[in-house]
């Protein structure tokens, strides 16, 4: 159980992590304003907003996939849908002009991907309680 | 709005990839402590499965896409395209490695899908 609370830790700072990490690539990006993909990409390369973004991002995948199979996808899924939501808020706070819709939309997918995360342990349940023969 | 098929297409090659690091890592096992505790021969072991590494080219190509979008594409347009990934995701998964799904996960997606669609629709304004 104690490893449990760790795991809750985890995904969360792999979910901030995230979350930061494509408010910096799109920070690093949008600044960019480089004449066509490759000298885009140059750019980019040595943008510390961009390297930054992609560290983060890669840190947050790492760590999500290390820690997913600690802890139950049901609830590790709607922390991770709450990036959805997270996002559009940092990137309003950012100065973006969110439209109401978006915010909609956003929270739409939210409950989306929970409730794909909720199915999981539903068969994950059921091969526990066979296992233990409550079934 | 024009960013739409280069966010598809970088969202599609997200979830191939993923897809392929499941399938590889898988085949390496599960990681115990013995394994974490020689990280260079782990990471060795890993390197050698082929899904693996194709499975990081293929995150590294949509990452770049991901950095072109960015570059002139509002995060909070494009970021919500990437809950399409787990419905690519599960489609493959009930396609390729016969996994079933619960109603609940089938309305799940239903609304990531509607979600996605009320997002496309705000690019136009």
């Amino acid at each position: 159980m104690k490893q449990d609370r760790a795991a809750y830790v985890l995904v969360a700072v792999s979910v901030a992590l995230g979350v930061a990490g494509q408010l910096l690539l799109r920070l690093g990006a949008s600044s960019l304003h480089a004449p066509g993909t490759a000298a885009l990409l140059r750019a980019a390369a040595l943008s510390p907003a961009v390297v930054g973004g992609l560290a983060a991002y890669a840190v947050s995948s790492a760590l999500w996939l290390a820690v997913l199979s600690r802890i139950d996808v049901s609830k590790a899924y709607p922390m991770g849908a709450s990036s959805h939501v997270l996002v559009v808020a940092l990137a309003a706070l950012a100065g973006e002009a969110v439209p109401p819709q978006r915010w909609g939309g956003a929270a739409l997918i939210m409950v989306g991907v929970t409730l794909v995360g909720s199915g999981h342990v539903a068969e994950e349940d059921l091969v526990e309680a066979a296992e233990e023969g409550r079934l | 709005m024009n960013a739409i098929p280069l966010i598809l297409a970088t969202v599609t090659l997200a979830a191939a990839g993923q897809l392929l690091l499941k399938t590889g890592m898988a085949s390496v096992g599960a990681l115990g402590a013995d394994a974490l505790r020689e990280p260079i021969a782990l990471a060795w072991r890993v390197a050698r499965v082929p899904q693996v590494v194709f499975g990081f080219l293929l995150y590294g190509f949509s990452a770049v896409g991901w950095i072109v979008v960015l570059a002139d594409t509002p995060l909070s347009f494009a970021y919500p395209f990437l809950g399409l990934s787990y419905v690519v995701v599960t489609a493959a998964a009930v396609v390729i490695l016969k996994e079933r799904f619960a109603g609940r996960q089938w309305a799940g997606l239903a609304l990531i899908v509607v979600g996605v669609v009320v997002v496309a629709f705000t690019g136009r304004s």
